[in-house]
C-alpha cells in the first residue's frame, strides 16, 4: 500500500490536477484587469469596478480551485479506488482544502493589494478588516461548495448552490443572508461594521470544512 | 402511451431521490413565508410576491441543476448505451420534459396555494386572489423553470461542462430580474417582472398579468423547447437518423424558433403598468406643457346642465370609450361650448335625436354653432386615451376625476394650467352647482362619487362624475364614503374620520392666519375620502373636489395609527391649502403662484426663507433667460424678490401672508 | 446469410476504425475476436445504431438496416461492454422499462421477464435494487435485458466479463440455447469464450476483418510455425530473447516444456506441433 496517501497529497499533484481550471481562472483575472484598466481607461469608477469584478471572479474561482482535486471522490471510475485507500478526513480533507484555500487566497489578496496600490482614483478600502473579510468570504464559499458537493455527490451542485448564495448576497445586498452577506466588501450593508460579517464567515467556513472532512470519511454514503 | 407512462414513472422516481435539490425548493416556501411576515405591515398584500425575484433566481438555478443532472444520469448509470439502442427515443425525451413539467407544476401549485392564503390574510376572498396569484406564479415562476431546465439539459448534452456550465451561468445571469437594464434586449431576456423591487403604485392593480408580460416568458419557453429538440437531433444526427420522426421534430423546432422571434420582439418593450406610467410622462409631458402655455380666451358658458347620462364602453387596454347624453336648458341663441380634453375624439353628435355634423372640435372644446334655443338633448360618442398625469385607464383600472374634462363639461374652460415653465396642473372644472348624473358601466363594477355602492349603474347628484375601478374596498364609515385598496381600507377604517376633521381644522387655521372668512363655495364637511392612485405629478398627493378628498394611497402604506395619520395630514397640508384656496376653478394667469404657494405657507408660518433665495436666484439669476409664462408673473416675481430681500422673520412672515392673500382665488369677505 | 455487412468503413479523424469490413453471418453464435482498439466495439455500435458508418451497407434478412434502423431496433438485443442501470430501481423495474421501450405488451412482458430472469438465475433478485447487485449479477442482468423481446439478432460485447467460472458455464449453455434460430454476435478478446461457444469467428485488427469458416482454418495459419521444446529453466532467458514463447509448462522432470513460434525450426530437438486457436490468432495478428 502506498503510505503516502496517509500524509498530505503532494502539492504538485494538486496543482497538476487543477491544471486547465487554474489556467482558466488566471485568464479570467487577466481579462478583467485588461478590460477595466485598458478598455475602460477613462471611467472614474474603474478601480472600484475592477475590485468588485475581481472579487466576484475570485469567489467563483475558489470553487473551481477547491472542488476540482476532489472530483475523483465522486466520479464512478475513480471513487472505488480512492475510497478504498486509507485516506483520512483530516489530512486528505481538511488540511488539503486549507492548503489549496491558502494558496488561492494569498494570490487573490495579493492581486487585490496590487489593484489597490496602483489605483489613483476612487477605490474600495483595503485595510486589515477588509482582508479578513475577503479571506473569510472565500473560506466560507469554499467550505459551502465542498459540503454541497459531498452531500449531493454532484459537481454542479457544488458550484451552483454557492454561486446562487453569492448572487443573492450581491443583488440583494445581503437581504435575508443575515450575517452571511458574502459580498459585504463590495456591496456593504449601510451602517454595518464589516468585522462581524468577517467573523461569521470564518466561523461558518470552519464548521463547513469540518463537516466536509467528516463527509469524506463516510465511504458508504459516498459509494452510493 | 405505454412507453410514455413508464418513462414518466421512472423519471419521477429518480426525481424524488434528488433530495439535495428538493430541499432547497421547499426552503423557498419558508423564504416566501418569511417575506410575507416581514412585509405584512406594508399594507400591500402582494408586496412579498412582487419582490420575490430572489426566489425566481433560486428556482431557475435549481431547474438548471436538475436539467444538468438529468442529462447526465443515464451516462453516469452506464445505461445510456443500452437506452440509445432501444426504440421510442423521442417519446423518452418527451416524457423527461413532461416529468419535469409536472414536478415543477406541483411545486408552483403548492406555492400558489400558500401565496393565495397569505395574500388573503383573513379577508375570505380566496377565489378573487387565487385568480390573480395563480397565473402570476405560473407565468413568472413555472415557465422560467421549465425553460431553464430545457436549456440546461440541452447544453449539458451538447457541450463539455467546462464550456457548458459557464454558458448556463451566463444565461442565468441575463434572465434574472436584478440587472437594472432598460435596453430592449435586457427587457426581452428578463424572465421575471419589470420592477423586481416592487412598485407602491400597483396596489389597486393587483398582480400584473398581460399579454406583453406573458410573451416574454413564452418566447423563452419556445426557444428552450426548440433548443431541446435541436440538441436531441444533433445527438441523433451522429447516428445518421434521418427518419420521419426526426423530420417532424426538426420542423417543430424550426417553427418554435421562428414563432419565438415575434414574441421576443414584442417583449422588448415595457408592459408593466408601473413602467409604462413612467414612460407615459416622457411621451405626454412636452405636449401637455405646450397646452398649459396656450393663451386663454375668455371664459364662456351658454346653458345650464340638467342631466348627464354616461355609459362607459368595455374597450380594452388604455382606450376609453363612452356614450354621453347631456340635457341642457336655458340655452340662448349663441353657440354651446363643451370642454372635453383634446385627446378624446368625437365619433358623432346628435341633437334632440338628429345627427349633427356641423360641430367644431377645436383643441379642448366642442363648439355647437347653432343649437336650438331653450332646451336640448345632446348625445356624443367619445373615444380616446389619456395620459397617466390626467387620469388612469387600463384594462383593469380606472381613475377618472370629476374636476377634469374626461367627460363633456358645459362651458369653455382652460384645462391645463402652467406651473412656471416646466410643470403643469389641471384646472378644477367641477365647481358649479351639483346636477343629476346617471352612470352605467359596461366594463364591470366601478365605484363612483354618486353612491356608496360598488356596481354598474349609479344615479345621484354631483358637480361631476368620478369613476374608480380596481382592487378597492368601498364603504360608509360613520357617514364618510371611504374608498381604498383592501389592506389600507381595513387598517384605516377605524381612524378615517380623523382626516376630514383635521383638514377642516387646517383650512380654518389658514383662513384665520391670512385674514379671510370662509367662502360660501367651500364645503363645511368632507364626506368622501378616496385613497386612490394619483400619479405623483404636481397635484399628485391630494385633490379636493367639493366634499370629496382624493389622496394618493402610496403615502398611506403603513399600519394606521392616530399619530401616523396626523403626520401624513400635516405633510399634505400645504398642497391641501393650495387645492382649497387656489385651484378653485377661477382662472388666474399666474404660473408662479401654483409653484410657490405651498412653500410660502411654511415661510409665512415660520418666518424663515429656507432655500427661497437660492431657488429664486437660480431661476431668475443674471444672464439666464427669464422664465415666465405670463406677463402677470412679473408682478409675482417682484413680490418674491421683495420677500427674498426681507430681513427679519416678522417681515418675512408679513410679506408672505400678503402674497398668499393676493394669490388666493376664493372670495375674501374680510 | 441473415446478416450481411459489406464495405463498412468508419474513421475518427485520421484513424480508420473500420476499413471496408465484410461479414456474412447466419443463425448461430459468431465470435468477433481482436485485441483492444481493433474496432470491435465500433462495429457493434454501428450495428446497434449508435453511430453512423462513413460508407457501407448492412442487410438483415434482406432489409437495409441503415435505412430502417427504427424498425431494426425492435429486432436487436444489445449488451454493451459497460452496462449499468439506475441504482435506485429494482431488477424487475429495470427489465420492465426496457421491455416497455421494446414495445412488449403487459402480460407478455411479465412472462418474458420471469423467463429471462430464470435463464440468468436472477429470479431471487427480482425485487432487489440494481445498486445492491454484485458486478456479476449486473452482467447477468445485462444479458437478461438483451434477451427481452425475443430479438432476432443479439450482440454481446465482452459477455463474460465479471462472471465467475460457474456463471460462465451457465452462460455458455444459455447462449447455445438462444442461438438456435438467432444470430448471436459475441465480441471478446478472450479466446476461451470463442472456442467454447462459437460456430464461426472473425478476427479484427486495425479495422480490418477476416472471416474464418471454422477454428481449423485459423489454427492452420500457424501450421509449421509452432514448435515444442523441452529446456532447462536456466536456458529460458536465452530462448525468450530469440523466439516468441507461446506457453510454458513444467513437466515431471522439472524441466520447462515450452511452445515457441518460429518460421524455422528453432533447434534440433524442437518438435512441430499442431497449433492451437490462440497460436493461429497470434499469427494472424502479427502478420
Amino acid at each position: 500500500m502506498d503510505k503516502r496517501v496517509n500524509k498530505m497529497v503532494p502539492l504538485i499533484f494538486d496543482l497538476k490536477t487543477v491544471s486547465y481550471v487554474g489556467y482558466f481562472i488566471l485568464l479570467a483575472f487577466a481579462a478583467v484587469m485588461i478590460f477595466f484598466l485598458v478598455l475602460m481607461g477613462g471611467a472614474a469608477t474603474k478601480y472600484i469596478l475592477l475590485q468588485t469584478t475581481v472579487f466576484v471572479v475570485s469567489v467563483v474561482g475558489v470553487l473551481a480551485w477547491i472542488l476540482t482535486p476532489y472530483m475523483e471522490i465522486v466520479q464512478p471510475e475513480s471513487k472505488e479506488l480512492i475510497l478504498s485507500l486509507p485516506i483520512d478526513g483530516f489530512k486528505y480533507g481538511f488540511l488539503r482544502m486549507l492548503r489549496l484555500f491558502a494558496i488561492y487566497t494569498g494570490f487573490v489578496l495579493l492581486l487585490l493589494y496590487f489593484i489597490y496600490s496602483i489605483s489613483d482614483g476612487d477605490r474600495l478600502e483595503y485595510g486589515i478588516v477588509d482582508i479578513f473579510l475577503i479571506a473569510g468570504a472565500l473560506f466560507f464559499v469554499s467550505g459551502f461548495g465542498m459540503t454541497a458537493f459531498l452531500v449531493s455527490r454532484q459537481l454542479i451542485i457544488g458550484y451552483g448552490i454557492p454561486i446562487l448564495w453569492v448572487a443573492i448576497s450581491f443583488f440583494y445586498r445581503g437581504g435575508a443572508s443575515w450575517l452571511w452577506h458574502t459580498c459585504q466588501w463590495i456591496n456593504p450593508k449601510p451602517f454595518e461594521s464589516s468585522l462581524k460579517y468577517a467573523v461569521a464567515h470564518w466561523l461558518t467556513g470552519l464548521v463547513l470544512y469540518v463537516v466536509s472532512a467528516f463527509l469524506i470519511e463516510q465511504r458508504k454514503y459516498l459509494m452510493r | 402511451m405505454m412507453v410514455f407512462k413508464k418513462i414518466l414513472t421512472l423519471e419521477t422516481k429518480l426525481f424524488i431521490r434528488k433530495y439535495y435539490l428538493i430541499i432547497p425548493m421547499f426552503l423557498s416556501f419558508l423564504y416566501m413565508f418569511y417575506g410575507y411576515c416581514i412585509m405584512k405591515d406594508r399594507l400591500d398584500n402582494f408586496s412579498f410576491i412582487r419582490t420575490s425575484g430572489f426566489v425566481m433566481m433560486v428556482l431557475t438555478i435549481l431547474s438548471m441543476c436538475f436539467g444538468v443532472i438529468n442529462a447526465r444520469q443515464d451516462k453516469d448509470a452506464k445505461f445510456e448505451e443500452v437506452l440509445d439502442t432501444l426504440p421510442s427515443t423521442w417519446i423518452r425525451q418527451m416524457a423527461k420534459v413532461f416529468t419535469w413539467s409536472v414536478c415543477s407544476f406541483v411545486y408552483c401549485l403548492v406555492l400558489a396555494i400558500f401565496c393565495t392564503v397569505w395574500v388573503d390574510n383573513g379577508l375570505n376572498e380566496l377565489g378573487k386572489y387565487a385568480l390573480q396569484v395563480a397565473p402570476y406564479i405560473f407565468v413568472n415562476f413555472y415557465m422560467p423553470m421549465v425553460s431553464t431546465w430545457l436549456i440546461a439539459y440541452s447544453v449539458e448534452k451538447t457541450f463539455n461542462p467546462k464550456l457548458g456550465w459557464p454558458i448556463l451561468l451566463l444565461i442565468w445571469y441575463v434572465i434574472s430580474p436584478i440587472k437594472n437594464g432598460s435596453s430592449g434586449i435586457s427587457l426581452m431576456l428578463n424572465q421575471f417582472v419589470e420592477e423586481p423591487h416592487g412598485n407602491p403604485h400597483l396596489l389597486h392593480y393587483g398582480l400584473e398579468m398581460n399579454i406583453g408580460l406573458l410573451s416574454r416568458k413564452l418566447w423563452f419557453l419556445m426557444f428552450g423547447m426548440s433548443v431541446y429538440i435541436f440538441a436531441n437531433l444533433f445527438r441523433l444526427e451522429r447516428r445518421n437518423l434521418r427518419n420521419t420522426k426526426a423530420k417532424i421534430a426538426g420542423t417543430a423546432a424550426i417553427l418554435l424558433f421562428i414563432g419565438a422571434i415575434p414574441l421576443a420582439a414584442f417583449s422588448t418593450k415595457y408592459h408593466s403598468q408601473g413602467k409604462m406610467r413612467y414612460l407615459d410622462f416622457g411621451i405626454w409631458n412636452d405636449k401637455i406643457l405646450e397646452q398649459a402655455k396656450e393663451r386663454f380666451e375668455e371664459k364662456y358658458c351658454n346653458g345650464r346642465i340638467k342631466l348627464l347620462h354616461l355609459e362607459l364602453g368595455d374597450s380594452k387596454g388604455n382606450l376609453l370609450e363612452y356614450y354621453a347624453k347631456i340635457n341642457i336648458d336655458n340655452i340662448k341663441n349663441e353657440p354651446v361650448i363643451f370642454t372635453l380634453y383634446r385627446s378624446f375624439a368625437i365619433k358623432d353628435v346628435k341633437i334632440n335625436g338628429t345627427e349633427y355634423n356641423e360641430f367644431v372640435r377645436d383643441r379642448d372644446w366642442i363648439i355647437i354653432q347653432d343649437p336650438p334655443e331653450g332646451e336640448a338633448e345632446i348625445e356624443i360618442n367619445v373615444s380616446g386615451r389619456l395620459s397617466y398625469a390626467l387620469g388612469e385607464v387600463t384594462d383593469r383600472t380606472l381613475l377618472l376625476r370629476p374636476d377634469f374634462p374626461w367627460y363633456p363639461i358645459l362651458g369653455k374652460h382652460k384645462v391645463i394650467l402652467p406651473v412656471l415653465t416646466y410643470d403643469y396642473l389641471t384646472n378644477n372644472l367641477s365647481n358649479g352647482k351639483p346636477y343629476d348624473i346617471v352612470l352605467k358601466s359596461h366594463r364591470g363594477n366601478v365605484i363612483t362619487n354618486l353612491s356608496c355602492d360598488i356596481g354598474t349603474e349609479f344615479k345621484g347628484q354631483a358637480t361631476g362624475p368620478a369613476v374608480i375601478q380596481g382592487d378597492y374596498e368601498n364603504g360608509n364609515i360613520g357617514g364618510i364614503h371611504f374608498v381604498a385598496p383592501p389592506s389600507i381600507y381595513y387598517s384605516y377604517k377605524e381612524y378615517i374620520s380623523i382626516v376630514p376633521d383635521l383638514l377642516m381644522k387646517y383650512r380654518k387655521e389658514f383662513e384665520d392666519s391670512v385674514g379671510i372668512e370662509a367662502d360660501y363655495n367651500l364645503c363645511d364637511k368632507y364626506n368622501k375620502v378616496f385613497l386612490v392612485n394619483l400619479n405623483g405629478s404636481m397635484n399628485g398627493s391630494i385633490l379636493v373636489n367639493q366634499k370629496e378628498l382624493y389622496l394618493d394611497y402610496s403615502s398611506w402604506l403603513y399600519p394606521a395609527s392616530e399619530d401616523g395619520i396626523r403626520r401624513s395630514c400635516e405633510f399634505l397640508r400645504p398642497m391641501f391649502i393650495l387645492e382649497c384656496f387656489w385651484r378653485t376653478g377661477k382662472y388666474m394667469e399666474s404660473s408662479v403662484a401654483p409653484c410657490l404657494f405651498p412653500s410660502l405657507i411654511e415661510i409665512a408660518e415660520t418666518g424663515e426663507k429656507k432655500d427661497l433665495e437660492e431657488y429664486y436666484t437660480e431661476w431668475w439669476g443674471e444672464g439666464k433667460e427669464k422664465q415666465i409664462v405670463w406677463e402677470n408673473d412679473l408682478n409675482d416675481i417682484y413680490e418674491i424678490e421683495r420677500l427674498v430681500k426681507a430681513e427679519s422673520k416678522d417681515e418675512v412672515s408679513k410679506i408672505a401672508y400678503e402674497i398668499l392673500r393676493k394669490w388666493i382665488t376664493v372670495n375674501k369677505s374680510k | 446469410m441473415r446478416l450481411k455487412i459489406e464495405g463498412l468503413s468508419k474513421s475518427y479523424k485520421k484513424k480508420k476504425a473500420l476499413d471496408s469490413v465484410n461479414l456474412f453471418i447466419s443463425n448461430g453464435i459468431y465470435g468477433l475476436l481482436g485485441p483492444n482498439g481493433a474496432g470491435k466495439t465500433t462495429l457493434m455500435r454501428i450495428l446497434a445504431g449508435l453511430i453512423a458508418p462513413d460508407e457501407g451497407r448492412i442487410e438483415f434478412d434482406g432489409e437495409d438496416v441503415l435505412k430502417n434502423m427504427d424498425k431494426f431496433r425492435y429486432k436487436i438485443g444489445y449488451l454493451p461492454q459497460e452496462f449499468g442501470c439506475y441504482k435506485s430501481i429494482t431488477v424487475e423495474e429495470c427489465l420492465d422499462t426496457i421491455g416497455v421501450l421494446k414495445g412488449i405488451r403487459a402480460p407478455e412482458r411479465k412472462k418474458q421477464i420471469e423467463q429471462v430472469l430464470a435463464e440468468v438465475n436472477l429470479s431471487n433478485e427480482a425485487k432487489k435494487k440494481v445498486g445492491a447487485l454484485s458486478g456479476g449479477m449486473r452482467r447477468r442482468l445485462g444479458i437478461a435485458q438483451a434477451m427481452l423481446g425475443n430479438p432476432a439478432f443479439i450482440m454481446v460485447d465482452e459477455p463474460t466479463a465479471g462472471l465467475d467460472p460457474e456463471e460462465r458455464i451457465r452462460f455458455r449453455g444459455f447462449i447455445r440455447r438462444v442461438a438456435a434460430n438467432r444470430v448471436v454476435l459475441l465480441s471478446t478478446h478472450i479466446i476461451e469464450d470463442i472456442k467454447n461457444n462459437c460456430d464461426g469467428l472473425a478476427l479484427i485488427n486495425n479495422g480490418k476483418v477476416k472471416q474464418f469458416d471454422g477454428f481449423e482454418e485459423l489454427e492452420n495459419m500457424a501450421k509449421g510455425k509452432v514448435w515444442k521444446m523441452v529446456i532447462n529453466s536456466n536456458d529460458f532467458y536465452k530462448i525468450e530473447g530469440k523466439y516468441k514463447i507461446l506457453s510454458t509448462n513444467t513437466n515431471a522432470d522439472n524441466n520447462l516444456e515450452i511452445r515457441v513460434y518460429s518460421e524455422e525450426k528453432p533447434s534440433e530437438d524442437a518438435e512441430a506441433v499442431q497449433p492451437t486457436v490462440e497460436e493461429g490468432y497470434l499469427t494472424w495478428i502479427n502478420a
